[in-house]
């Protein structure tokens, strides 16, 4: 940051410290003039947002700096030493619950939510239409799981399919480039959707039916290969890399739009977003762990500016007045994904969640994959 | 040329207690400015970064050439780097085990260390900086006879086709010392496999990777020693079965990065044809990775930089390696390809990895023949001959951290120790049939080494004649090892000939003796010069125990072999 700008946020402090009694949200510790430091753990796909400059400035204005560290969010859940944070930040309701049985937390806040999506790249929407998995409408691609699934039970390649000779000449298996299952929530979320659609449209609520979905997604993440800890990652090479690593992405909406809105010219005219069918949101939720954690969370769950940064980074607001207005601006753009998504599912219960991920875990720990 | 141990960024060695010693100094200096609060606190106030502070970086040898772009940013941001230097699997060691000495680690991939959990949660958070694929380079006739120039449809298995026909031998790094080897062993079992997803143990197929790596005659334990040594004399070790003898390399086995260094350097007249498999290869993407929640400021500080579009520009243009940040591209030339081919699935699980890595050890690569000539004169006697014993020991089996599996004497493996002092004392051979420890030849290996006994003077010149002329009969009766010496000494030449006679006995033997590099371990007194001139006559490398320590020296050269 430019030393003009740290003057001036400086001044700012100042001069709210001067008029604490105004302020809406009260601050906690630190001393007239200085910022109360509150350490985050988040998920990736937050890190940009979180990191903004705009964030940063506005969180200053009430008083707070924020440290962010990244982790994936089913290992902050069930992994990570969470001592001397102030705030969690997972990307779903389920993990967040966890966090708050294990530490006794009562409060939380949900900022915003992103409904899951694919990246791709035009020559590969096209073969994906070609074979009846990817169809337009209304100007949204939509990406039919069911298809896919019964293109990846019939074990097809990319080389099996019409026309891909000239666009996308490999042997390797059509598959979902995804996230690890065991470490990351957006993974989770896509085991969510597997196992709805591979159970006949019914969400898993049983251990047998659980079992049984575990052992037919597993391969979906085995095959792969290694897989990245953090949904960031992959997105960066899908990215920086492009068709050749990762065809298919699963992502949160938000770090594509994040993208679009920024017009960092990263996204080129031959990527785009598809909308599996069914889709399913990642509810973003923060876990304070500290007063100063709580105040920080209701700031990013209700603070006007931060919500428009929110939107500015891809999210789809919990605010209602907010979200009407998210919604309005997207029907009128029309390039930046439907405002509103209607065939949309419910994850599975924690449990039967934790169920499913510890099974493919054991795939993974007896080695052969 | 590679500088052993601790070096910092501009390149001196240090002795480990003296980095320890700047470590602190640096701390010091860190916490007086913190402390400082205002006056003469020579830092910007008010700046969101904190004070200056300062990041130790565990990194990959290649990464030497970003050092111009680090002192520029300490100028910049006061914040200074400090790199040390190590190889791939020595650095899981120290990460995994949470080396305190480290706040950061910098190699060319992460992917190994993080199929472990105690590598996975040892990091706090990473950034991909840079990127770099493992391809091959052929030289130009050679790929213009195959056929491949301009050609998009080349193979992993045309390649091993070329290979078995005794038609194209190639330089690659060792995959249990350097990550672009191990990138090809992965990348290139996986194309071999046939199979359309990640492989499994069941999909190895053993026979046609011990037909691939059957032309591997250069081995090296750095991607930029290997460069070095491919470019300079080009000569094969040994003789694969088919190939001609004393025949130029065929290939190189490396990154992109490295290849187009050498294409727009010393092979500006005759470049190599860089081929990119159409089934697949793997990637390098640098990742910065943060070890110690403490310089997390620092951290980002460099990451943040090393990402904007104008570092990014900077990297590609100085390092030839791809940019990572979206929107960054790449202009045609120097790249011979804008859009890479297909990633080949890396293995989801660490079974695989290390199946791979013995594997190929034991059975896939060629065979070699380790000829160690080591020094037992009068000041070795205590405390040396003693780290010397358990240093060999160590070789045989009793080292179980993760370098020392890997760099252990190997399956099939051929082990000389040529012992000396004023003369030639003992020429003692093994044979390694069993890479476990406690195995008959490692168990003989330890017992060699309890016996090793003193003699008086150091006759190393008389020592490497006596070792050339048996590694000359060694590689005429077994032409397809990979034959190689390593001198040890702790003092230098005052009996037997000169220097000038072992250039003179080397300058008569045969080709494929010639082609036996050696290389020299600096120890206790030894003289920099004579080791050095050693190494470089015989196309080797020298290796400084002093800087660090006779095992660490010892286990690195294995690399080499």
């Amino acid at each position: 940051m430019r030393p003009k700008r740290a003057l001036a946020i400086a001044l700012a402090v100042l001069l709210l410290a001067g008029i604490a009694a105004l302020a809406v949200v009260p601050r906690l510790g630190g001393s007239d003039g200085e910022l109360t430091t509150v350490r985050a753990l988040v998920g990736s796909e937050k890190r940009s947002f979180l990191n903004d400059p705009d964030v940063t400035a506005a969180l200053a204005d009430a008083g707070y700096r924020l440290e962010v560290d990244v982790a994936g969010s089913r290992d902050i859940a069930t992994n990570r030493d969470l001592t001397g944070y102030d705030l969690v930040f997972p990307a779903n309701t389920p993990q967040a619950d966890r966090i708050r049985r294990d530490h006794g937390v009562t409060r939380s806040s949900m900022p915003f939510s992103s409904p899951m999506a694919i990246a791709t790249f035009r020559p590969i929407a096209d073969l994906l239409t070609r074979a009846g998995v990817v169809r337009t409408e209304g100007g949204t691609s939509y990406f039919e799981l069911r298809a896919y699934l019964d293109l990846v039970a019939a074990g097809t390649r990319w080389s099996d399919l019409p026309g891909a000779a000239a666009v996308y000449r490999t042997d390797r298996s059509v598959l979902i480039g995804s996230t690890d299952v065991r470490t990351s929530n957006s993974a989770a979320l896509y085991l969510a959707l597997v196992s709805y659609v591979a159970n006949g449209d019914e969400v898993v609520t049983d251990a047998r039916t659980a079992d049984r979905m575990a052992d037919l997604a597993a391969g979906l993440f085995l095959r792969q290969g290694y897989l990245d800890a953090t949904s960031a990652e992959p997105f960066d090479d899908f990215l920086s890399i492009g068709m050749g690593k990762v065809p298919l992405v699963m992502i949160y909406e938000a770090q594509f739009l994040e993208r679009v809105r920024a017009a960092d010219g990263s996204i080129t005219p031959d990527m785009l977003l598809l909308y599996p069918t069914p889709t399913i949101y990642a509810r973003h939720t923060v876990v304070p762990l500290t007063d100063a954690g709580n105040v920080v969370g209701t700031l990013l769950a209700t603070d006007p500016g931060l919500i428009r940064l929110a939107v500015r980074h891809g999210f789809r607001p919990s605010d209602p007045a907010a979200a009407a207005a998210e919604r309005e601006a997207r029907a009128s753009s029309g390039a930046t994904g439907p405002a509103e998504l209607v065939d949309v599912v419910e994850p599975p219960s924690q449990e039967i969640s934790e169920r499913m991920i510890d099974r493919i875990e054991t795939r993974y720990e007896e080695g052969a994959g | 040329m590679i500088q052993r141990g601790r070096v910092n960024r501009r390149g001196r060695a240090i002795r480990r207690g003296a980095a320890g010693l700047a470590a602190l100094l640096v701390a010091g200096v860190v916490a007086t400015a913190c402390s400082g609060g205002g006056g003469g606190d020579p830092a910007p106030a008010g700046r969101p970064g904190g004070s200056p502070g300062a990041l130790r970086v565990l990194a990959g040898s290649e990464l030497r050439d970003l050092e111009p772009l680090l002192d520029e940013f300490h100028e910049r941001t006061g914040i200074e780097i400090t790199m040390e230097y190590t190889g791939t699997l020595d650095g899981v060691d120290r990460i995994a085990a949470r080396d305190p000495a480290v706040d950061a680690a910098w190699f060319a991939s992460d992917r190994y260390l993080r199929l472990a959990p105690e590598g996975r949660n040892a990091v706090i958070d990473r950034t991909t900086t840079m990127m770099s694929p493992v391809v091959i380079g052929v030289r130009p006739e050679l790929a213009r006879r195959f056929g491949w120039v301009g050609n998009p449809s080349v193979t992993w298995a045309d390649i091993a086709a070329k290979v078995s026909t005794g038609e194209l031998t190639y330089a690659m790094t060792n995959p249990s010392a350097s990550n672009s080897g191990f990138s090809a062993l992965v990348g290139v079992a996986a194309a071999l496999a046939g199979t359309s997803d990640a492989l499994t143990l069941d999909d190895i197929r053993p026979a046609e990777l011990t037909a691939f790596f059957g032309g591997q005659v250069l081995t090296a334990g750095s991607s930029a020693w290997l460069t070095d040594a491919f470019a300079t004399t080009g000569a094969q070790t040994g003789t694969p079965p088919g190939a001609q003898p004393g025949a130029r390399i065929g290939a190189m086995i490396n990154y992109e990065s490295e290849l187009l260094a050498l294409n727009t350097g010393r092979l500006r007249s005759a470049p190599l044809t860089l081929v990119y498999p159409r089934d697949g290869i793997i990637t390098a993407d640098y990742p910065l990775q943060l070890l110690r929640g403490e310089r997390r400021t620092e951290y980002e500080r460099l990451a943040g930089w090393l990402r904007t579009p104008e570092v990014q520009r900077r990297v590609t243009a100085l390092t030839h390696r791809r940019p990572v940040t979206p929107g960054v591209r790449i202009d045609p030339a120097p790249w011979p390809v804008r859009a890479l081919p297909a990633e080949l699935p890396f293995p989801a699980t660490r079974a695989v990895a290390d199946h791979l890595l013995s594997s190929y050890l034991d059975e896939y690569r060629r065979p070699s023949h380790a000829i160690f000539v080591l020094d037992v004169s009068p000041s070795m006697e205590g405390e040396r001959l003693a780290l010397l014993r358990a240093t060999l020991k160590g070789l045989a089996g009793t080292d179980d951290s993760l370098s020392g599996r890997f760099t252990r004497f190997r399956g099939r493996e051929r082990v000389t120790l040529i012992t000396f002092s004023g003369a030639v004392h003992d020429t003692l051979e093994f044979t390694v049939d069993d890479p476990e420890p406690g195995s008959a030849g490692l168990a003989a290996i330890s017992a060699a080494a309890d016996g090793l006994t003193l003699g008086s003077g150091t006759a190393i010149y008389t020592a490497m004649t006596s070792a050339y002329s048996y590694a000359e009969t060694a590689v005429r009766r077994e032409p397809d090892f990979l034959t190689s010496i390593v001198l040890m000494t702790d003092g230098e030449n005052n009996q037997g000939v000169d220097a000038e006679a072992f250039h003179t006995s080397y300058a008569g033997r045969s080709e494929a003796a010639r082609a036996v590099r050696t290389f020299t371990v600096v120890f206790g007194d030894a003289r920099v010069e004579e080791m050095r001139d050693i190494a470089e006559w015989t196309g080797g490398e020298m290796f400084d125990a002093r800087s660090s320590s006779l095992p660490e020296a010892f286990r690195e050269i294995r690399g080499y072999q």
